[in-house]
């Protein structure tokens, strides 16, 4: 049944009924709001259905690891000047003979990589072929309990690596010759960059081999790549600074209060922030699921953790209470540190609810795009509420990692007040206090969208912005090239496949 | 997300007096078994292979009974080594083994605690976010020799 776009007099029925409602406010809802919510929790379904890799696969009838097209048909026209291939990570099996994972973050990682070369596009989609997804292939079944998924016969894991899917991000290193598929719990997973066949895990260094190497590193402007990791109950974090070349220059182990669950760290000139959340982590038992050891301390502080560069000396300032996956840019100016993040007042909430086959969180469990403005001097710190709601995924120019930047890319979810499912609709892009908007429509699934600076261009609005979106209906993927500087006009570009890919979470751009 | 310090395989061997013994350190009791262990999956030359034999749980896995050790490069073309343990007096045993690479005579982790040389237990015991129990690593050692393998992992 199609589901209209809700109009704004409708959103602010729904806005009045709530307020007025309390609890009871769901009977106020309207049969089409109803309706909606499950044909979006449906299409969310089907994103993944059949748990197993992506929609309509052509080659030889089903899936059998990877996914090929080359020129992909384009309505519009793809800039001459973009080169260079899009990488995207994201969980994507999540069934395996008899076994099924239900939380989003334990499915297997699969990785597209999209090609821009004179004006044509091809995508090549790879099941990565891991460790563990040797090992579970073999076995035919899923043999280990997942971050969100609990197995009553899981094996014993003696090392972080085994479970590694290698399933959120990805990092060039060393002029696009080195690709690496990134998880959060342990190595980095190095790829074959034309094949995306995986060659191994990466070990920086005798004493970091087989450590948690974030799926968020970031590279400052002289091409320094920094990043940490983190073990839940360990007290502490790992830090790496690594050449641009690959090689590593420095690791560290300092000691961190509340670092048991840490996704995403911003770079300024002077140092590394952290944000680390009130949500602690008891001690492994096992067959648990990790994320049913985790409680949420509601009357402890968010604390920025600033680590200065130079000699990783430590300051900790309290933020009110909150969560987070994601920040956007960091910078100095004027004695201060600023930057942004997706704020979550019920991050575990939200986190326990992104379970398949219809991962929902209420409007008040969405994050809020947040300013915080830190004094490290006296240790103070401002925190601001933009008002935006229900945003996801930062992305910024890259080339300015660390320093001043005013264009912050950002997804939302703008589905009606009624309609609690997550998936967001809508490219937001703030620069200057100014707000463009696209919105895709009630038929669509945007996944995370990335600023690509235009070669030759100093500035940040004179790129793009690419990212991929479901179609719910067709149950097809599309990827959308946006000038950044005139995003709400919509796609210059638009590229179909032929199937669906499963849902992603995050991707880098490497120029050609 | 995962990882517990594993502060385990720790044993205070005989290693550092006899580099180039393979078979050392074994004590001898009268009226008892040999315990022959095959370490499996050594795959490079370098560095010495360490077995750590342990007698109760109470001791296990920090404080080994006995100790031995052999040199990587005597591995067999399938990538084993063979050690025993002579004269044991019937009971229950855990085994742990590893491959000391680097020569340094201590089983190395990285910085959160996590065993970055290739080690294995007898009884194919695996830990779990830690080390396993004595009970699951335990084999039994009557009048009669026996031999076991450990596979390093």
């Amino acid at each position: 049944m199609p589901c209209p776009v809700p109009t704004n007099l409708h959103r602010r029925r729904l806005l009045q009924g709530l307020a007025w409602g309390g609890a009871g406010a769901a009977g106020l809802l309207s049969p089409l709001a109803r309706a909606c919510a499950t044909d979006r929790a449906t299409a969310f379904a089907r994103a993944y259905a059949p748990y197993d890799g992506p929609l309509n696969a052509t080659a030889g009838g089903g899936f059998n690891g990877t996914l090929a097209t080359t020129n992909i048909p384009v309505r519009g026209k793809i800039p001459a000047g973009l080169r260079g291939t899009l990488y995207r990570n994201g969980a994507a099996r999540f069934k395996l003979g008899s076994t099924r994972y239900t939380h989003w973050f334990d499915g297997d990682g699969m990785v597209q990589a999209f090609n821009f070369a004179d004006g044509k596009a091809s995508h090549l989609g790879v099941l990565l072929r891991t460790p563990k997804l040797v090992e579970e292939e073999a076995a035919g079944r899923f043999l280990y309990a997942g971050f969100g998924t609990e197995m009553a016969d899981s094996q014993p894991v003696d090392r972080p690596d085994l479970l590694n899917t290698a399933n959120i991000n990805m990092l060039s290193m060393n002029g696009g010759r080195d690709l690496y598929a990134l998880w959060e719990g342990g190595s980095a997973t190095q790829l074959n960059p034309q094949t995306l066949a995986v060659q191994g895990f990466k070990a920086w260094s005798p004493e970091t081999a087989g450590a948690s190497f974030s799926a968020h590193p970031r590279r400052a402007p002289d091409g320094t790549l920094w990043n940490f990791g983190y073990a839940p109950h360990s007290g502490k974090l790992v830090i790496y600074e690594i050449s641009a070349q690959g090689q590593l220059k420095r690791q560290a182990a300092i000691a961190a209060p509340q670092a048991d669950m840490v996704h995403d760290f911003a770079i300024t000139r002077n140092y590394l922030v952290f944000l680390l959340m009130p949500l602690h982590a008891k001690p492994h038992t096992p067959a648990a699921g990790s994320l049913e050891r985790y409680t949420w301390h509601s009357d402890a502080p968010l604390v920025a953790m600033l680590v200065r560069k130079s000699d990783f000396s430590v300051r900790h300032i309290d933020l009110p209470n909150g969560g987070l996956f994601h920040l956007g840019n960091a910078w100095e100016e004027g004695g201060m540190v600023r930057l942004g993040y997706a704020r979550y007042g019920k991050f575990l909430e939200h986190l326990k609810n992104l379970v398949l086959p219809a991962p929902q969180s209420p409007p008040d469990q969405l994050a809020r795009w947040t300013l915080v403005e830190i004094n490290p001097t006296q240790g103070t710190a401002r925190h601001i509420d933009t008002g935006l709601q229900g945003i996801e995924f930062p992305s910024f120019d890259t080339r300015r990692t660390g320093e001043k930047t005013d264009f912050t890319v950002l997804m939302q979810n703008t589905h009606s007040e009624a309609d609690t499912s997550t998936g967001n609709d809508t490219v937001v892009a703030l620069s200057n206090n100014k707000i463009q908007r696209y919105s895709y429509g009630s038929h669509w699934l945007a996944e995370e969208h990335v600023l690509v600076p235009a070669p030759g261009s100093t500035t940040e609005l004179g790129g793009w912005v690419l990212g991929t979106a479901f179609h719910t209906t067709t149950h097809k993927t599309t990827l959308s090239i946006f000038e950044a500087h005139a995003l709400a006009k919509g796609p210059v570009a638009q590229l179909s496949l032929p199937y669906g890919l499963p849902l992603g979470l995050h991707g880098q751009f490497v120029a050609a | 997300m995962l990882n517990t310090p594993l502060k385990f395989l720790r044993p205070q061997t005989c290693a550092g007096l006899l580099l180039t013994v393979s078979a050392a350190c074994a004590s001898f009791a009268v009226h008892a078994a040999d315990l022959t262990i095959i370490v499996n999956n050594v795959q490079q030359d370098a560095g010495q292979v360490m077995l750590a034999l342990f007698n109760s749980a109470e001791d296990f896995p920090k404080t080994i009974s006995q100790g031995t050790l052999a040199l990587a490069k005597e591995r067999n073309p399938s990538g084993q080594v063979r050690l025993s343990f002579k004269g044991l007096a019937p009971g229950q045993y855990a085994a742990s083994a590893y491959h000391d690479v680097d020569g340094n005579s201590k089983l190395n982790a990285n910085l959160m605690g996590i065993p970055s040389e290739p080690y294995g237990f007898s009884n194919k015991a695996r830990g779990n976010f830690g080390p396993p129990s004595f009970k699951e690593a335990a084999i039994t050692v009557g009048e009669q020799d026996m031999t076991i393998e450990i596979s390093l992992k």
